[in-house]
């Protein structure tokens, strides 16, 4: 037997060192999904960012492609600004009005000058081309005009507000012509020399529809409001690609600005984004999935913490073996490094002023969250590995020091409680009160000086008092239903106390005990009833049998009829005592029964003067003959009772039983019934034949009777047994000696008249 | 002549009884517990069975069952005085009437005649036109005569018309008043003691034992009734 449980220990031992092996091994596996998992989920965190970022991230693709253009167009407008400035400047060009145009993929900006000439005022029409697409570029210098006005969609568009173009063309002398369609505007290609005062080149032929004259115009009225406007909205219609180029003279004026074509950077920069775009509902979803297996390596991790490869199970590494404190010094100073690195980044990056440089910063810092969270990760390893194996001193020294200085089980710990625990409860009470009084006061003062918050801050500490409030109704409540139910007799209540505490909780279990101690003293109580009704019948049984026997035989040998003395007088003596032992028992189990209330009791409401009559008629004969005259008064009116019509004629039995045994011969027996408003009262009264020198209370005990010589009949159980019966229903009984004078009274309480319906449903009450 | 099973676990009492009961001219055959009462009934040719309760092996109850699962035979149990219980469970599965231990032999006689008389009765005899019988009283209006178990009564006048007047209704409990209107057709003053004294008088004489009235009842403070069987 012993070797089986040996061996079974043992191969307990071997499979645990198997799991461990195990669970070491996985670790491995483990860390390095952790690694890569949270390298993946920064890696799609940074792109959202990015996304977000960008601005383009809840628009559509043209909506973000405008936007992107828009913000390009805006971002770069200013070095048309300057380059037009400039040129402004160096032209000494009077201007009137400017406008900007954008047009498949065209900035226009055409301003409107007038300029004081020698034939008067000029007005003339520059326009700046910035072609989005070099194909489609056009030189001015040319002078071709070739595109057809009504068909050249790649024309330049411009617009004037000049309505006389009669007037025009006479200024330029036939050089120079305007015509005007329906809806359009016409100019002709037409060279001038540059002269001196200003006079610039003029636009190629230029065809404009009013729908685009709409779409895409802006208007400013002088050339300073659009030089001081920076806020421009551009519409863009076919392709993002935008190459910005000034060409003409304007062309120079570009170059001298500094600026160079930022084109190509922002076309691979959108295709990025756009490729993002594209996924922009896949990536939170991945994320969800990836945090979820993050969560569940984690998790798996934490698990196996503390288990090394080779299956040992307290297999610390020399490193782990360190306290907390020393642990915390070192990585923390890792981390620290971390963050400092990270806010580098982010003041250089400080503003970004394009997208490439927000995708930088962005992809930065998510790098180093990454590390301080596989950093983090490891560490928390760390810590579950060493609470697992470690423990006491070499855990943390902060930790251990607490737990012992001021943990549960130390010594000040201890007598601190002591102490509370003998300060009374009302002193407990006012002080928490106190606390809560100066905590409620501290809150409304901080509550008033961050003013627009008080609502708040008022609301987190209602919260919590009634957090509190709850808590100890949910006790009180708890006490409230054991209690009842304690009373009820409810003896499988048992209160909760595992989430009270203090005096609540002591409460209950003093409750609960004394629930105990109930069941326990209910259970003593019925076992000895039981035991008593079983010993009376029992007991009853076995002694009526041998009984029986004995008076059978007896009176068959009375019926022998002998006369022959002494026989004769044996014979009779086992008669009589044979009579006596059976009167004997029948009124001992009777007394018995009746004193431990193990009676069936029915009460019934019973006119009082019937009852007496009908007994005293069951008496009326053995009376007269013994010359004891009855004298009876009834009660002048109906008067009612609640009494048990069996034990009432018995109780009436053995007092008309005693006058017949004990009342002096030839003298009267008087009964009465007497009646108040409360009681009805039977009284009876008796001389007595022989002396009485006994109290009532001893005559009313056990085997106690009158003659105290013992020579008469009777075993002294009646009026024992008269008054338990008397007690089960509730009346009062008492026996007065005066003298020779004998005197019982049975008490009852007196009802109200209800009305008796003499029918079969009479109860069987034997006589 | 009449056979009589005696069925008790004590030897003594059996052979009491059976002393009894022979002198009384009556045949005898002896069971010590239900299985053997049981054997008995279907071996011989029994008319009565006297049986006590508390036996081994089959108890009183359970033969009682068993007994009248079979026949219709009259059964008396004895029983030792205070077991309510059992005596009125055993009269409700079928038992005829119950003796109290310790019992008077004379008493048992009489109730053994009594049922033996009832039980051929119910085979044979005709009850005649303006007769009531009550279990084993039969009141004969007509002839003003009033038969116990088949011996003949002598009751007064008064007692006869307060016979009748429960046998007539029987169960129903009637207030002395009620009666000593309806007997005395007088004014019910003071009826009370008169009409208790008539009844103890006609209790004392048609029942086996008056203490223990196996007919005629009372129904302390309310009044009286003929029990209805």
């Amino acid at each position: 037997m012993k070797e089986a449980g040996y061996m079974e220990g043992k191969m307990k031992k071997e499979s645990k060192r198997q799991r461990l092996k195990g669970a070491g091994r996985c670790r491995m596996v483990l860390c390095i999904l952790v690694i890569l998992l949270t390298a993946g989920l920064f890696g799609m965190g940074g792109c959202l960012i990015v996304l977000e970022r960008s601005g383009i991230y809840e628009k559509t693709l043209q909506e973000q492609e405008e936007e992107v253009c828009r913000r390009t167009l805006t971002d770069n407008m200013y070095i048309v600004r300057e380059a037009f400035q400039q040129y402004v400047n160096q032209n000494r060009l009077y201007l009137n009005r400017a406008t900007i145009l954008y047009y498949e993929g065209e900035i226009r900006a055409s301003i409107d000058q007038a300029a004081d000439t020698e034939f008067g005022k000029d007005v003339f029409d520059y326009d700046i081309y910035c072609f989005a697409d070099t194909s489609q570029e056009t030189e001015l210098s040319d002078g071709d005009s070739g595109n057809d006005p009504e068909t050249d969609r790649s024309g330049v568009i411009c617009e004037t507000e000049k309505t006389d173009f009669l007037s025009w063309t006479n200024f330029y002398s036939e050089k120079y012509l305007f015509a005007e369609y329906a809806d359009a505007y016409v100019y002709s290609k037409q060279l001038l020399e540059a002269n001196d005062s200003g006079k610039a080149r003029i636009a190629d032929q230029i065809i404009t529809t009013s729908q685009y004259e709409n779409k895409y115009a802006v208007d400013y009225p002088t050339a300073e409001d659009f030089i001081g406007d920076y806020t421009l909205t551009v519409y863009y219609e076919k392709d993002y690609k935008i190459n910005l180029r000034i060409c003409g003279r304007l062309t120079d004026a570009y170059r001298t600005a500094g600026y160079d074509s930022i084109g190509y950077h922002l076309r691979e920069e959108l295709e990025y984004l756009n490729s993002l775009y594209a996924l922009r509902h896949a990536v939170p979803l991945a994320a969800v999935i990836v945090l979820a297996v993050w969560l569940l390596c984690f998790i798996l991790l934490m698990k196996s913490s503390g288990y090394s490869s080779q299956g040992k199970e307290n297999a610390l590494r020399r490193y782990e073996k360190l306290p907390i404190e020393g642990l915390v010094v070192i990585i923390g100073g890792i981390i620290l490094n971390f963050v400092c690195l990270f806010r580098e980044i982010g003041r250089h990056t400080f503003q970004y002023g394009t997208n490439t440089e927000m995708i930088q910063l962005v992809a930065c810092r998510m790098v180093a969250l990454c590390g301080l969270v596989i950093m983090g990760v490891f560490y928390i390893d760390l810590l579950v590995g060493r609470r697992r194996n470690g423990g006491g001193k070499n855990f943390s020294m902060l930790a251990y020091g607490i737990h012992h200085f001021l943990g549960r089980e130390s010594r000040m710990s201890k007598w601190f409680r002591y102490l509370i625990s003998k300060i009374p409860f009302i002193w407990k009470a006012v002080f928490i009160y106190i606390v809560y009084s100066v905590a409620e006061v501290m809150v409304l003062r901080w509550s008033i000086d961050v003013k627009n918050n008080f609502l708040q801050v008022y609301l987190i500490y209602k919260v919590c008092i009634t957090i509190l409030f709850l808590v100890v109704t949910a006790w009180l409540s708890e006490l409230k239903n054991g209690g009842e139910k304690l009373v009820e007799g409810n003896t499988k209540y048992k209160i909760n106390t595992r989430f009270m505490r203090g005096a609540f909780k002591k409460h209950g279990e003093n409750l609960n005990n004394l629930n105990e101690g109930m069941q326990a003293a209910i259970e003593e109580r019925m076992k000895s009833e039981r035991m008593k009704t079983e010993l009376i019948t029992n007991v009853s049984h076995d002694i009526k049998t041998p009984l029986t026997s004995i008076i059978n035989y007896v009176d068959l040998l009375q019926k022998q009829n002998i006369t022959k003395e002494p026989e004769a007088s044996y014979i009779e003596v086992l008669v009589r005592q044979s009579a006596r032992l059976k009167k004997l028992i029948e009124d001992l189990v009777e007394a018995s029964k009746a004193s431990t209330g193990s009676i069936a009791v029915e009460l019934k409401v019973m006119d009082a003067n019937l009852v007496l009559a009908q007994a005293t008629a069951e008496y009326m004969d053995r009376l007269k003959e013994r010359e004891l005259q009855l004298v009876i008064r009834e009660a002048d009116e109906p008067v009612w009772i609640m009494a048990d019509g069996r034990h009432l004629w018995r109780v009436f039995d053995n007092l008309l039983n005693n006058a017949y045994k004990y009342a002096m011969p030839k003298t009267r027996v008087y009964i009465n019934i007497e009646a108040t408003d409360e009681q009805v009262q039977f009284i009876f009264k008796n001389i007595s034949k022989d002396p009485l020198n006994i109290s009532s209370e001893e005559l009313m005990e056990r085997f106690v009777r009158g003659d105290s010589s013992r020579n008469t009949e009777g075993n002294g159980l009646g009026l024992s047994i008269a008054k338990s019966l008397c007690q089960l229903m509730h009346a009062e009984f008492d026996i007065r000696i005066d003298g020779d004078l004998y005197k019982a009274v049975v008490a009852f309480a007196r009802v109200e008249e209800v009305h008796i319906q003499t029918d079969a449903s009479g109860a069987d009450d034997p006589v | 002549m009449y056979n009589i099973l005696v069925c008790d676990d004590e030897k003594d009492i059996v052979s009491a009884l059976r002393i009894y009961l022979q002198t009384a001219g009556y045949g005898i055959y002896e069971a010590y517990n239900g299985k053997e009462a049981l054997s008995q009934i279907r071996k011989h040719e029994i008319h009565l069975v006297l049986m006590d309760i508390m036996m081994p092996e089959m108890d009183g109850i359970t033969a009682m069952v068993k007994i009248r699962e079979e026949t219709n035979l009259p059964v008396i149990l004895l029983t030792a005085k205070g077991e309510d219980t059992d005596k009125i469970l055993g009269l409700e599965i079928g038992a005829d009437d119950y003796i109290t231990k310790p019992f008077q032999p004379v008493e048992v006689i009489a109730r053994v005649k009594s049922q033996l008389r009832r039980y051929m009765q119910l085979g044979g005899g005709t009850v005649r036109k303006n007769s009531m019988l009550i279990g084993g009283i039969e009141l004969d209006d007509a002839s003003k005569q009033v038969k116990v178990d088949g011996e003949t009564v002598s009751l007064t006048p008064t007692e006869f018309n307060i016979l009748r007047m429960l046998m007539e209704k029987p169960g129903k409990v009637f207030s002395p008043k009620e009666i000593y209107q309806e007997v005395w057709k007088e004014k019910p003053v003071g009826a009370e003691g008169a009409v208790a004294v008539h009844i103890r008088h006609l209790r004392e004489k048609i029942e086996i034992n008056p203490a223990e009235p196996r007919y005629l009842k009372v129904i302390w403070g309310r009044g009286y009734k003929m029990e209805a069987e």
